[in-house]
């Protein structure tokens, strides 16, 4: 499986390049379907391709900051295992308001986009 | 911001208790992926959710106010029409009155965003 994407790659690259390529790609899809889920719940019923890419960028940037910022207050804290308090900070340096978290967690008609696992267990 | 911050401190103790048996539209999996991406690696899965739950609601958010100003432009569209004769600018806004199939663009979500503090500029090469 490895050869053709190899040759593709002019094989010059290392074969772990090309598989988190696709991860990569694996995980911006399913990140693509969770903001078509949050669309739709709003109330959209299509979308341009162009806001959907910046919306998915917008989402990915966002976890990878909170994740950034907030492993940057434990090991400020000498830990290596982060706390809630460490994502309090990066919400509060990010920005985000997370008093209406509870409430939103509680609406009516959420959608919930089921894991790749249960994709697989239903085949079989 | 202090005293909000002591305000919602008990809040989001509830919070995290309820996070045990809760599924965010994120899966875990996914948040995991981008968390370890940044060098963040949780045991807890509470942590990890409580993440998913707020970047899920800012999107929330940008996507209600988004649908408003749809709304408001598609409102201001048909008060138009009716003054002109604007088939052309009808057209346009995708929207239908009566049907009310919303259609989410970057004229609608560019300001927004400027709200929010992100800055979206198309480049002119970018088709």
């Amino acid at each position: 499986m490895n050869t053709p994407t190899l040759a593709s790659n002019g094989g010059s690259s290392p074969p772990g390049v090309s598989s988190s390529n696709e991860t990569a790609a694996a995980h911006r899809r399913e990140l693509s379907v969770v903001v078509a889920c949050l669309l739709q719940e709003a109330g959209f019923v299509t979308v341009d391709k162009c806001a959907l890419g910046t919306l998915v960028e917008i989402l990915q940037s966002t976890l990878v900051e909170v994740g950034r910022t907030a492993r940057g207050y434990s090991e400020l804290a000498y830990r290596t295992q982060p706390v809630v308090a460490d994502i309090v900070l990066a919400f509060a340096d990010m920005g985000i308001n997370y008093d209406g978290l509870q409430a939103y967690s509680r609406r009516v008609g959420r959608s919930v986009v089921p894991p790749s696992s249960v994709q697989q267990d239903n085949k079989s | 911001m202090a005293q909000g911050t002591r305000g919602s401190a008990a809040p989001l103790s509830d919070l995290l208790m309820q996070l045990e048996d809760y599924n965010p539209t994120i899966p875990d999996a996914v948040t995991s992926y981008y968390l370890n991406t940044a060098g963040f690696e949780a045991s807890d899965a509470r942590l990890v959710r409580l993440i998913s739950l707020a970047a899920q609601k800012f999107i929330s958010d940008i996507a209600n106010d988004a649908l408003q100003h749809c709304r408001m432009r598609s409102h201001q569209q048909g008060g138009g029409k009716q003054g002109s004769a604007g088939g052309g600018a009808a057209g346009a806004g995708k929207v239908a009155g009566k049907d009310k199939r919303y259609t989410l663009t970057m004229d609608d979500l560019a300001p927004v965003l400027a709200e929010y503090g992100v800055t979206v500029k198309k480049p002119h090469y970018y088709l």
